[in-house]
């Protein structure tokens, strides 16, 4: 038979072994995708857009050099939206803008050719989508 | 006898070790939540969370405050999911999403128990952009048309959202 001592050692064992098992059984939280719905040509378009912009700023908050810097020309008339809803009337004009916008960034990159094609988003938001304006005007120069 | 003694007294130091390691390893990265919990954005802290006369409250002495939320989804963008209504008593809050940085389911959500940590502010939604919200959760031409006038609500701009099933 066990004496007393052995006893409450192997009850202090037991109580650390399962006050540990506790610990791991707590489930831990269940973080979603940060794009959790189906995502439009568009919309990946536009997101592989916004990282190169902040790449830029991220370059130009190092050094104040912009040669050899370059944008992805994306055709914009012709990736699908989220909704035709977001085809507001104009948006044809605003893609070819912003596209010329983006040939005058990789032909003398620059603050201001930069300032351009950030302008450029920030027309056609203005009409189409509204909810990225707020993001959008983080990239601008003068914010950083 | 000895032997068991020893074996006990061993197993007490394994399992001490053990749960000394296994605490070192629960940080507040990773924080534990129930099962039936999804966070968006990033993961909160669900405690201390205001109902909408405490959100009232937050925002009587500035008009802005940093709060934690709580109260019912009762919409969603159906197109994108970059925003929802969510109702506490009277009132519903506009809650829309830290920098367009996450978005949160664009169906299923109504309904359920939410939790929201974020800047919360009185906001003047003109009639442009009430249309475009209108028109994001699927209303009818009609219900658009009828908007004419610009709303005052409470808004917050969330960088954490916790939607439980």
């Amino acid at each position: 038979m066990l004496n007393c001592i052995q006893t409450k050692w192997i009850i202090v064992a037991l109580a650390l072994v399962f006050s540990h098992c506790g610990q791991q059984l707590e489930p831990q939280a269940k973080l979603a995708k940060m794009q959790p719905n189906v995502s439009s040509e568009l919309a990946v378009a536009m997101r592989a857009m916004d990282g190169e912009l902040v790449s830029l700023i991220a370059r130009h908050a190092r050094e104040d050099d912009w040669g050899g810097a370059t944008l992805t020309q994306f055709d914009l008339t012709h990736l699908m939206p989220t909704d035709s809803s977001m085809l507001v009337d104009g948006y044809s004009a605003f893609s070819i803008a912003f596209s010329k916008q983006i040939d005058a960034f990789n032909a003398a990159p620059s603050a201001d050719t930069y300032s351009g094609v950030v302008s450029g988003c920030l027309s056609c938001h203005m009409h189409a989508c509204p909810g990225p304006l707020a993001r959008i005007n983080k990239r601008r120069l003068n914010e950083h | 006898m000895k032997n068991i003694l020893q074996i006990a007294r061993s197993l007490a130091c394994g399992a001490a070790l053990f749960s000394i390691a296994g605490c070192g390893s629960v940080d507040s990265d990773a924080p534990s939540a129930t099962e039936n919990q999804t966070f968006y954005g990033s993961v909160i802290e669900l405690g201390g969370a205001l109902d909408a006369s405490g959100l009232r409250a937050a925002l009587a002495e500035s008009g802005r405050a940093q709060v934690k939320f709580e109260g019912e989804v009762t919409g969603t963008c159906a197109k994108k999911g970059c925003w929802m209504d969510v109702a506490s008593g009277e009132d519903t809050v506009f809650v829309r999403f830290q920098d367009y940085g996450f978005f949160v389911p664009t169906e299923g959500a109504e309904g359920k128990r939410t939790v929201m940590e974020g800047e919360a502010f009185f906001d003047t939604i003109d009639v442009n952009m009430l249309r475009h919200y209108a028109e994001d959760a699927g209303e009818s031409d009609e219900v658009i048309a009828a908007i004419t006038e610009p709303e005052l609500r409470m808004a917050i701009t969330a960088t954490g959202v916790m939607i439980e099933d």
